[in-house]
């Protein structure tokens, strides 16, 4: 669960103020959620920290503009989101390129998992629709918000997306 | 495991490589940034001016 929107608005305006105790609550708040999102995309642990960090980065550039009656987690959220989306989408590329494959990181290890490995046959875009929906708990509205997508190409993500886990699970 | 509910209780449970580890390093790099950003200063209200 994220943390309420009373303290997150205490945080950001400490944060504001010039306090890194505040940076730190809202940071152990979000970070924990945003390298999962993160990971589920991308499937690579180097690449989601790197996503999750350069969000923080991007938040503490633009801390002084925040505007605090927003909440941070969706700001948070789609930069990391859609960040993961562009590095899967490129090592999809990559591998088509170099190796002559999908670029599917099924034989990671860490993919020994029946759920990770199910996930990671997903295309990046049903992934993370998936991770948006059932990690993240944001409705197909606000996805479709979050993403810039039509609701109808949410739903049909999701709808895909679950069905595919239905099938390899 | 495709229920909605388990499907989100399993996500948010799986453990992932690198997590903690990757956290730790993360919050050095982001607080590094903090403590390097030119403080900005804030607008005063303006007292007894016209």
């Amino acid at each position: 669960m994220g943390p309420s929107g009373r303290d997150e608005r205490a945080w950001v305006r400490g944060a504001q103020a010039g306090s890194a105790s505040d940076l730190e609550a809202l940071f152990r708040a979000h970070w924990p959620r945003a390298y999962r999102a993160a990971y589920l995309v991308v499937h690579d642990a180097a690449a989601a920290e790197d996503i999750a960090q350069e969000a923080f980065l991007a938040a503490i550039r633009a801390l002084d503009r925040f505007d605090r009656r927003r909440p941070f987690g969706p700001w948070l959220h789609r930069i990391v989101v859609n960040r993961a989306i562009d590095w899967a989408r490129a090592r999809t590329l990559r591998a088509e390129a170099e190796l002559g494959d999908h670029g599917s990181p099924d034989r990671e290890p860490q993919d020994r998992d029946a759920l990770l490995a199910a996930i990671a046959a997903l295309d990046p875009d049903h992934r993370a629709v998936v991770v948006l929906r059932y990690l993240l708990e944001y409705t197909p509205g606000e996805i479709a918000a979050l993403l810039e997508l039509p609701r109808g190409t949410v739903n049909s993500r999701l709808r895909r997306g679950l069905d595919s886990l239905r099938e390899r699970l | 495991v495709t229920a909605p509910d388990e499907l989100r209780r399993r996500l948010r449970e799986l453990e992932l490589p690198g997590e903690a580890v990757a956290g730790a390093r993360s919050w050095s790099v982001v607080r590094a940034a903090f403590a390097a950003l030119e403080p900005v200063p804030r607008p005063r209200a303006r007292r007894g001016g016209r």
